[in-house]
C-alpha cells in the first residue's frame, strides 16, 4: 500500500498544498506568504514528478489499474503545473478580484489542479469520468467568481449548463461502452472490440458521445460555444488558467482514450495507422480540427476586446493540435505533446500581458493597448513576442510547434489539412497584427505613463525567454517528447 | 583563411547586427548622437567582413566556400549551415553596402530612435542570414525574421497610409513564405535520409516519393513537385514582384521611410530571384525548364513586368494626383518592377550571358534604385512633396544634385558606360541568343521596355530639373555633405562597373556556369 502511494507523491504533495493553504489562508491574507506556499507546494510536485516513483521513464498501473503513472502523463503534468503556478500569481495581482476571494482562487485552482493530475493519469472510465468532473466544477466555481459581476455569473451559469449537457452524453457513451464490453478498464476495452462488429452503429454512436465530451474540454467545434463567452466573462487570471491547464489535460486524456480503445497499431511504410474499426476517424477528425482552426480565426477577426480575441485564438489553436492528433502515429502524438508545451508559455504571456493592462485601465478593450509598446518596452516586446508565436512566425517556438504539426500531418499525406492550416495562420496574422497595430502605431487619446513592477517584470521576462528558447534550443526538449510519447507507441 | 575568424566570418557577418542591438537598446535614448554611431559601426562591420571575405573567395571554384556547418536540430537534420558561392557573395556585398548607407540616410529619424536602429540591425541579420544560408530550414528562419523589423518599420516611420502598407506588405509576404513552408516540409519528408540541406537537395534524384492525393484529386509524383514548384514560385514572386503578385510594393516603398524604401527595392527584392536560383533552379531543374519550355510562364511574366512596370511608372508623369500620379517615388517603385522584369527574362534564358546578366542586374539594380530612392529623398525632406510637376528648372540651383540625379536616372535607363548597361546588355544579348523555343520573340518585345523607361525617366528628369525655375524653389540647397556620403559612394560604384564590370562577372561566372550544368543546358 504504501510502495503505491509512493507513486501518487505528486498529488498528495498538492492536496497538502491545498489542505495547508486552506488553514493558513483563515489567518493571514499577505499574498506573498500565500503565493510563496503555492510555489513550495508546486515546487515538491514538481521534484516528486521527476524524480519520485522510481524515476521519470518508469511506469506503472496502480488501484486496480484505474490510474496509469507513466511518462505520457508525467510530462502532462509537468506542463499543468506552469499555469498552475503562474495563474496563482496572476489571481493574486488581478483587479478583478478582491481580496478576500484571493484564498479562493487558489484553493480552486489548485484543486483543479489535483482533477487534471488525476485525469491525465486515468485509464479507467469511471475515473476519466470522475477527474473530468472534478476539474469541471472547480472550473464552473472559477468563473463565477467575481459573485457581484454579471458577466461572471452568466460565465459561470453558462459554462456549467454547457459542462452538464456535454458530460451527461459522454456519460451515456461511457455506460454504453462498459455495456458493451462489460469492462471499465480502457486496456480491457481495447482487447474486447478487437472482435467486435466493426460496422455497428452503435460503436459509431458511442465514440461521437464520448469525443463530444472531450471536445468540450479542448473547445474544439461544435462544442466550442461556450468558449468566448465564459473567458471574456472569468476573471483575466482565471480565463488564463482555462486556456492553458484544461485545454492540455483534454488532449492527454483524449489520446490516451483514442489511441488506447479505438485503435491499435498496424503499420504501413512506417507510418501507425488507425485500423481497429472501419470508423472513419482519421478524417472526422480532420475535417473538425480544418473547421475549428477556421471558425476560431475567422470569428476572431471582428473581435476588439482582446480577452474575447484570445478566447476564438484558443479555438482555433484547439484545431491546429487536432492536425497532430490524426496522425495518431508517433510523430503525430510527438507534434501534438510539442505544441502543447509551446502553446502554454506563449498563451500564458499573451494573457498577462492582458491582465497587466486590464489592471491598469480596468477593461481588456483593443482600444487600451494603444501606445503601450512605447510606454512599456518590456510589456510591448513581450506580447510582440507572445503574438509572433502564436502566428507561428520564427524564431519564437510556435515556428517549431507548427513545423512540427505541418512535418505530422504531411507525413501521412494530409496536403489539404496543412493547406487550410496555412491559410489560417496568414488570416491568425490579421487579428493579431490588430493588437501589434494598437501596441506600436496608434495614438492614444489618454496621457498615461506605465510601470511595471518587479515581480511582473521577472513573470515577463521568464515567459518571454521560454517563448523564445523553445524556438533556438529545441533538442532537449524534443528529446523529453520522445521520451514522453514512447511510452505509449513504443 | 584556416584560424577561428576565416572560419566563422560568414558567422560573424549575420550576427554581428545582433550585438549592435544588444547595444544598441542598453545606451540611454537621450544619447542621439551615441546610439547612430553605434549603430553604423555595427551595420558597417558586416561589409567591412564580406569584403575580407571577397578578398580571400577563390574565384576558380564552383563549390560553397567560407563553409559553416553544425548540427542545431538532429532530431530533424536541421543544421546551422552557411556558405557562400558566386551567387550570394554579390548580394552580401549589396546588403552589407546599402546597410551602412541607411544607417547614415536615417540620420534624421527622431522618432523613437532607438527602437528604430535596433529594429535596422536585426533587418540587417534577417537579409544576410538568407544569402549565408545553406539549410532550407536556417533560410526559412531569416527569411521569416525580416517580417516583424519590416512591419514595424513601415508601419511606425511611414508616411500617411503606412498602417495599410503595413499589414499588406506582411500578409503577402505571409502567404508567400508558408507556401514555402509547405514545400520546404515536402522536400524534407521525400527525400531519403530527411534533409533540409540546400546542397545535398540539388542532387539529381534525390527526391522520390509517391501518389498523394489533395482534396480527393490523386496527383502523381511528378505533378506534386510541379505544384510544389508553384508553391515556391509563389513565395518567391511575391517578393520579386512578379505581377500579379507586385501590388504590395508600390504602396510599401511609398510609404516607408527612405532608408527602409532603398532596402525593400535594393536588397529585399533581390531575395525572390535569388531564392529562385537557389532553391527552385536546382532542386527542381525539370519543373524550372517545364515552366520555362512547356509553358513559358518565367519568360512571359518576366516580359509582362518590364512593359507593365514601364506603362506604371510612364502614368505617374501622365495621370494627375487625384487619379493616383504624380508621385515621383511611385514612379521609381514602378520602375523597379521593370527592372527586374529583367532578371526575370535573363533567368529564364537558359544561357550563360542572360544568366551573368541577370545576377549582374540584381546587384546593378540595388545600387541604382537605392541611388534613386535616396535622392527622392533628398528632395522631399526640402520639398515636403513629391509631385513631378510641383517642382521645374532646380537645375540652375542645385547642380551637384541634378548632376547625380542625372547618373542615377542614366544608369537606370541602361545609358552605356554606367553598370545598368553592362547587365541588361547581356540579358537580352543571352536571351536573344537562346535557343529555347519563344525568347527571341520575348527579347524583342521586352526592347520596347528600354524605350518606355527613357521615355519616363528622361521626362521626370526634364519636369524637374530643367525648365525655367519654379520661384516656389529659389532657396533651394544643394546637397548636405551627410548626402553626399550616402550617394557617392553608390555613384562611383555605378561608374566603375559600368566602365570594367569584370569583377563582378569574374565572380559569379563559376557558380553560374555550374548552375546551368546542373540544369543540364
Amino acid at each position: 500500500m504504501l510502495e503505491t502511494l509512493s507513486f501518487i507523491l505528486p498529488e498528495l504533495s498538492l492536496t497538502l498544498t491545498l489542505c495547508t493553504l486552506l488553514l493558513v489562508g483563515l489567518k493571514f491574507k499577505n499574498k506573498f506568504l500565500l503565493y510563496s506556499l503555492v510555489k513550495m507546494g508546486v515546487l515538491a510536485t514538481f521534484i516528486f514528478l521527476v524524480w519520485g516513483g522510481g524515476g521519470y521513464l518508469n511506469s506503472v498501473s496502480i488501484f486496480s489499474n484505474s490510474l496509469s503513472i507513466d511518462p505520457l502523463s508525467r510530462f502532462f503534468k509537468i506542463l499543468i503545473l506552469f499555469p498552475t503556478l503562474f495563474c496563482s500569481w496572476f489571481a493574486l495581482n488581478s483587479y478583478e478580484l478582491h481580496e478576500k476571494s484571493h484564498i479562493e482562487a487558489l484553493l480552486l485552482i489548485l484543486g483543479s489542479t489535483l482533477g487534471m493530475f488525476f485525469l491525465v493519469s486515468s485509464s479507467d472510465l469511471l475515473m476519466i469520468y470522475l477527474s473530468l468532473e472534478t476539474v469541471s466544477i472547480f472550473s464552473y466555481v472559477l468563473a463565477g467568481i467575481r459573485k457581484k459581476h454579471a458577466l461572471s455569473n452568466e460565465a459561470s451559469v453558462k459554462y456549467m449548463i454547457f459542462g452538464t449537457f456535454v458530460s451527461g452524453g459522454m456519460l451515456y457513451g461511457l455506460s454504453l461502452l462498459y455495456g458493451m464490453t462489460g469492462s471499465l478498464n480502457l486496456l480491457d476495452i481495447a482487447t474486447q472490440l478487437k472482435d467486435y462488429n466493426t460496422h455497428d452503429f452503435s460503436l459509431l454512436f458511442i465514440s461521437l458521445l464520448i469525443f463530444g465530451g472531450f471536445a468540450y474540454k479542448i473547445s474544439a467545434v461544435p462544442f466550442h460555444m461556450w468558449t468566448p463567452d465564459v473567458y471574456e466573462g472569468a476573471p483575466t487570471p482565471i480565463t488564463t488558467f482555462f486556456s492553458t491547464a484544461p485545454k492540455v489535460a483534454g488532449f492527454a486524456v483524449l489520446i490516451r482514450f483514442f489511441y488506447v480503445v479505438f485503435s491499435t497499431q498496424m503499420t504501413e511504410g512506417g507510418v501507425t495507422i488507425w485500423a481497429t474499426t472501419d470508423l472513419h476517424w482519421p478524417e472526422i477528425v480532420a475535417l473538425l480540427s480544418a473547421i475549428t482552426m477556421t471558425v476560431g480565426n475567422f470569428a476572431a477577426l471582428s473581435q476588439t476586446n482582446v480577452k474575447r480575441l484570445l478566447a476564438y485564438s484558443t479555438i482555433a489553436h484547439s484545431g491546429y493540435i487536432l492536425m497532430g492528433f490524426v496522425v495518431l502515429g508517433v510523430e503525430g502524438l510527438e507534434a501534438v505533446l510539442f505544441y502543447t508545451l509551446v502553446y502554454i508559455f506563449m498563451k500564458l504571456g499573451a494573457f498577462f500581458v492582458t491582465q497587466c493592462v486590464g489592471n491598469k485601465f480596468k477593461n481588456e478593450e483593443l482600444s487600451s493597448f494603444k501606445e503601450i509598446g512605447w510606454k512599456s518596452p518590456l510589456l510591448g516586446i513581450s506580447m510582440t513576442l507572445f503574438l509572433f508565436a502564436l502566428i507561428g512566425l520564427p524564431p519564437t517556438s510556435g515556428f517549431i510547434g507548427k513545423f512540427y504539426l505541418f512535418n505530422a500531418a504531411l507525413h501521412k499525406g494530409l496536403l489539404w489539412l496543412v493547406i487550410v492550416a496555412i491559410f489560417n495562420s496568414v488570416v491568425s496574422l490579421y487579428y493579431y497584427a490588430k493588437i501589434l497595430k494598437a501596441l506600436y502605431l496608434e495614438k492614444s487619446e489618454k496621457e498615461f505613463s506605465f510601470t511595471l513592477n518587479f515581480f511582473d517584470s521577472y513573470v515577463l521576462v521568464f515567459l518571454s525567454v521560454a517563448v523564445m528558447l523553445l524556438g533556438i534550443y529545441v533538442e532537449p526538449f524534443i528529446h523529453w517528447v520522445k521520451a514522453s510519447v514512447y511510452f505509449i507507441v513504443g | 583563411m584556416h584560424s577561428w575568424f576565416g572560419q566563422h566570418t560568414l558567422s560573424l557577418i549575420t550576427f554581428i547586427p545582433i550585438i549592435g542591438i544588444l547595444l544598441v537598446l542598453s545606451i540611454p535614448k537621450t544619447k542621439e548622437t551615441v546610439l547612430k554611431y553605434t549603430a553604423l559601426a555595427f551595420a558597417t562591420t558586416p561589409f567591412v567582413l564580406s569584403l575580407y571575405v571577397y578578398q580571400y573567395f577563390d574565384l576558380t571554384s564552383s563549390k560553397m566556400q567560407f563553409v559553416e556547418q553544425l548540427n542545431w536540430i538532429p532530431s530533424f537534420n536541421i543544421e546551422y549551415f552557411l556558405g557562400i558561392d558566386g551567387l550570394s557573395l554579390p548580394m552580401i556585398l549589396l546588403t552589407g553596402l546599402l546597410s551602412a548607407l541607411c544607417i547614415i540616410a536615417s540620420w534624421n529619424i527622431k522618432k523613437g530612435l532607438k527602437g528604430y536602429l535596433a529594429l535596422f540591425l536585426l533587418l540587417e541579420t534577417g537579409m544576410l542570414g538568407v544569402f549565408c544560408a545553406l539549410d532550407f530550414f536556417l533560410f526559412f528562419i531569416f527569411w521569416e525574421v525580416m517580417l516583424l523589423p519590416m512591419y514595424f518599420l513601415i508601419g511606425i516611420w511611414g508616411g500617411p497610409k503606412k498602417e495599410y502598407a503595413a499589414i499588406k506588405f506582411f500578409l503577402y509576404t505571409l502567404v508567400g513564405s508558408v507556401l514555402m513552408l509547405v514545400a520546404l516540409i515536402a522536400f524534407y519528408l521525400n527525400t531519403d535520409p530527411h534533409t533540409f540541406n540546400l546542397i545535398k537537395l540539388s542532387e539529381p534524384g534525390i527526391l522520390v516519393g509517391n501518389q498523394i492525393s489533395l482534396f480527393g484529386i490523386s496527383l502523381s509524383f511528378h505533378s506534386f513537385k510541379i505544384l510544389l514548384w508553384i508553391f515556391l514560385f509563389i513565395g518567391f514572386a511575391i517578393k520579386v514582384p512578379l505581377f500579379p503578385f507586385h501590388t504590395w510594393l508600390p504602396l510599401a516603398h511609398v510609404e516607408a521611410p527612405t532608408a527602409i524604401s532603398v532596402i525593400l527595392a535594393g536588397v529585399l527584392l533581390k531575395m525572390g530571384t535569388y531564392g529562385l536560383l537557389r532553391i527552385s533552379y536546382p532542386i527542381l531543374p525539370g519543373e524550372t525548364l517545364y515552366f520555362i519550355k512547356d509553358i513559358p510562364l518565367l519568360p512571359l511574366l518576366g516580359v509582362v513586368n518590364i512593359i507593365y512596370g514601364a506603362c506604371c511608372a510612364m502614368a505617374q508623369i501622365t495621370l494627375p494626383e487625384e487619379k493616383g500620379g504624380n508621385d515621383l517615388k511611385k514612379l521609381i517603385a514602378y520602375s523597379s518592377i521593370s527592372h527586374m522584369g529583367y532578371v526575370i527574362l535573363g533567368m529564364s534564358a537558359m544561357t550563360s550571358e542572360a544568366m551573368h546578366g541577370a545576377v549582374f542586374q540584381m546587384f546593378n539594380h540595388g545600387t541604382i534604385t537605392a541611388m534613386l530612392f535616396l535622392l527622392v529623398g533628398v528632395i522631399y525632406d526640402q520639398a515636403h512633396h513629391r509631385k513631378i510637376d510641383g517642382f521645374g528648372g532646380l537645375a540652375t540651383k542645385v547642380p551637384v544634385l541634378t548632376g547625380i540625379v542625372s547618373v542615377a536616372f542614366f544608369a537606370a535607363l541602361g545609358l552605356p558606360g554606367l553598370s545598368g548597361f553592362i547587365s541588361e546588355a547581356l540579358v537580352f544579348l543571352g536571351s536573344f541568343k537562346s535557343t529555347l523555343p519563344g525568347l527571341r520573340t520575348f527579347t524583342v518585345l521586352a526592347t520596347l521596355g528600354i524605350i518606355l523607361n527613357a521615355a519616363f525617366l528622361l521626362w521626370a528628369l526634364q519636369k524637374i530639373f530643367l525648365g525655367t525655375l519654379n520661384t516656389q524653389y529659389e532657396n533651394f540647397q544643394d546637397m548636405t555633405k551627410r548626402e553626399l556620403i550616402t550617394l557617392v559612394p553608390l555613384t562611383v560604384v555605378v561608374i566603375f562597373l559600368g566602365v570594367y564590370p569584370t569583377p563582378m562577372l569574374d565572380l559569379m561566372q563559376r557558380t553560374l556556369n555550374n548552375l546551368l550544368h546542373l540544369m543540364g543546358v
